[in-house]
């Protein structure tokens, strides 16, 4: 780490080179030549590190992911979506409060069978903004040239798909269950009769959360064009939807019944009854599969589709 | 050159863009799934060849594959240009920008339709043996083709208005018609997937069909040529105003 000096202080001779005009602040001359000192200095500051960058974008990746910090419509897309998540657990609240316990649509045990495409939808709006931008705009050698690794990135971004979907996942069923205590004349003796709701809750949105969101960020990282990623999240996922049912619907029994497996919406209702340890809906019922099938299947095609995003940033052009 | 001549070259021109890239592969893969499940049935030994056949259509074709890949298209040819900057050189050709929506519509609608329908129907061939498969099958193309032109021209219209058509054409595709019109009733009057059952019901030999239809024929083909004709007008009137220099 040689000293170097001001501006304006003289810089031993490089080999001669061509000379240059313009205007600089200072020229430093000798008998080899001259050469413009621009003043670079030495930063001898604390460097952040990796941690640092890590998180700087995974905190950045999360508030785009809801448009803050950028355009307003750019928030429109996922605000609305978030909104809409919200709809079936105000009415929930709205009808309880008028009506009492008398009849409950939307029920915790419930609430990603209804909004289970708002949270693909989500996703397929939002990762090909998360990803493609930076491919879009040839960024990305930006990035790979500071502390973050390439792997760094790809889980950045992922922490912060991650998060936003178990926001919109989490929140409407936070704001049921709290909801629920406070419209009822015994809130305390709410939340203690129903105090196994949390934990399912939990579970079941992380693995619901992790299967959506890994699967949007392996095809959105596979192309720049944010048209192509949209319609390649929500093709893959309502085309395998509509192939496993439909094969698991061919016989009654049989080895048809593992095709529900195919299909990534019905997977995540067989998690999310495993976890609640309710029936389901007819379709699961005759399927019949153990429930911690739906659990196992669900997390290893979030592993695959966590892989395909790995190696895609291990080999990315920057 | 004369007007008819570039008119002939856009449609040439719309054709190749359509056909020539990779959105073309997406929605030929996306149109073997039908094909590919009525042979699993029918290797399975599936048995209720009509119940099952009219859950492959409503729930994969009708549903799923017609809206999806009618927006992709629809989105596509006009909006792509959009995003290229490319429509300045298409707007200052001597054509009226009337017959540039109308161009891109037909071949977008055609696009979806050839390959919907054709997917439709060797899949209900395989599904459905017996000399009950050609009627349905015809019912089906009829019913896509419909669709197809309803479904490309709201996405053409979307395409002009706002920079995230695709997004907003599927959310209303998926939650709308799938959710909301399941849970209130009367939303079914301004559901193009309604005018689509409502038209190949109509047709489908088996009667009564067990389609979930609720609209009649006539409803569907009314309301859904409001709908195509309104979304057309739209798009003509977006892109009469829509100003040279205001995306670079």
């Amino acid at each position: 780490m040689s000293p170097m000096g001001g501006p304006g202080s003289p810089i031993d001779a490089q080999p001669p080179g061509p000379s240059v005009s313009g205007a600089g602040p200072t020229v430093a001359t000798s008998a080899g030549g001259s050469i413009y000192d621009l003043g670079y200095q030495h930063y001898d500051g604390r460097r952040l590190g990796r941690v640092y960058a890590f998180r700087s974008l995974y905190t950045h990746g999360l508030a785009a992911s809801f448009g803050i910090g950028r355009s307003a419509r750019s928030k429109v897309v996922p605000m609305g979506l978030f909104a809409i998540a919200l709809v079936p657990a105000v009415v929930e609240l709205g009808i309880t409060a008028l009506a009492g316990d008398l009849l409950q649509p939307v029920r915790i045990e419930n609430y990603f069978s209804l909004v289970g495409t708002v949270m693909l939808l989500f996703c397929a709006a939002v990762a090909p903004e998360l990803v493609g931008r930076d491919q879009r705009n040839h960024v990305l050698s930006l990035y790979f040239t500071r502390a973050l690794e390439r792997r760094d990135y790809a889980l950045a971004k992922f922490a912060a798909l991650l998060t936003a979907m178990l926001l919109i996942a989490l929140v409407p069923e936070i704001v049921l269950y709290v909801g629920s205590a406070l419209v009822r004349s015994d809130p305390i003796g709410y939340l203690r009769e129903h105090l196994d709701l949390p934990g399912p809750m939990l579970a079941s949105a992380l693995v619901t959360s992790l299967q959506v969101s890994t699967v949007a960020l392996a095809i959105a990282a596979l192309t720049p064009r944010r048209a192509y990623a949209t319609g390649g999240i929500v093709a893959f996922w309502f085309i395998a939807d509509g192939l496993g049912t439909l094969i698991a619907s061919a016989q009654q029994g049989g080895w048809t019944r593992y095709g529900i497996l195919l299909s990534p919406s019905l997977v995540g209702d067989g998690t999310v009854n495993w976890f609640f340890g309710s029936a389901g809906d007819e379709v699961l019922r005759r399927a019949d599969l153990p429930g911690w099938w739906y659990v196992i299947v669900a997390l290893a095609l979030a592993a695959a589709a966590g892989a395909v995003v790995l190696r895609r940033y291990a080999r990315i052009a920057a | 050159m004369g007007r008819d001549g570039v008119l002939r070259q856009l449609l040439v021109l719309t054709a190749r863009q359509a056909l020539g890239r990779r959105r073309m592969l997406l929605a030929v893969l996306a149109g073997c799934a039908p094909i590919l499940v009525s042979a699993i049935y029918r290797l399975a030994g599936g048995l209720e060849y009509e119940s099952w056949t009219a859950g492959l259509l409503d729930n994969l074709v009708i549903t799923t594959l017609l809206p999806l890949v009618a927006l992709i298209f629809g989105t596509s040819v006009l909006g792509g240009e959009v995003e290229d900057g490319t429509l300045v050189y298409l707007l200052i050709r001597p054509v009226a920008r009337w017959q540039i929506v109308v161009a891109k519509l037909a071949i977008a609608a055609v696009a979806t339709a050839v390959i919907i329908g054709a997917s439709a129907v060797v899949a209900i061939l395989i599904s459905l043996p017996g000399a009950a498969g050609p009627g349905t099958a015809a019912a089906a193309l009829a019913g896509v083709a419909w669709g197809a032109l309803v479904y490309t021209s709201i996405a053409l219209a979307l395409s002009l208005v706002t920079g995230h058509a695709l997004i907003v054409g599927l959310a209303y595709v998926y939650i709308w018609e799938g959710v909301v019109a399941g849970l209130f009733t009367g939303t079914r009057l301004i559901s193009v997937h309604q005018y689509v059952l409502g038209v190949t019901a109509a047709l489908d030999p088996t009667q009564p069909s067990l389609l979930p239809w609720h609209l009649g024929p006539a409803t569907s083909l009314e309301l859904g040529a409001v709908v195509a004709a309104g979304a057309t007008l739209i798009a003509i009137w977006r892109l009469a105003h829509f100003e040279v220099a205001e995306r670079g």
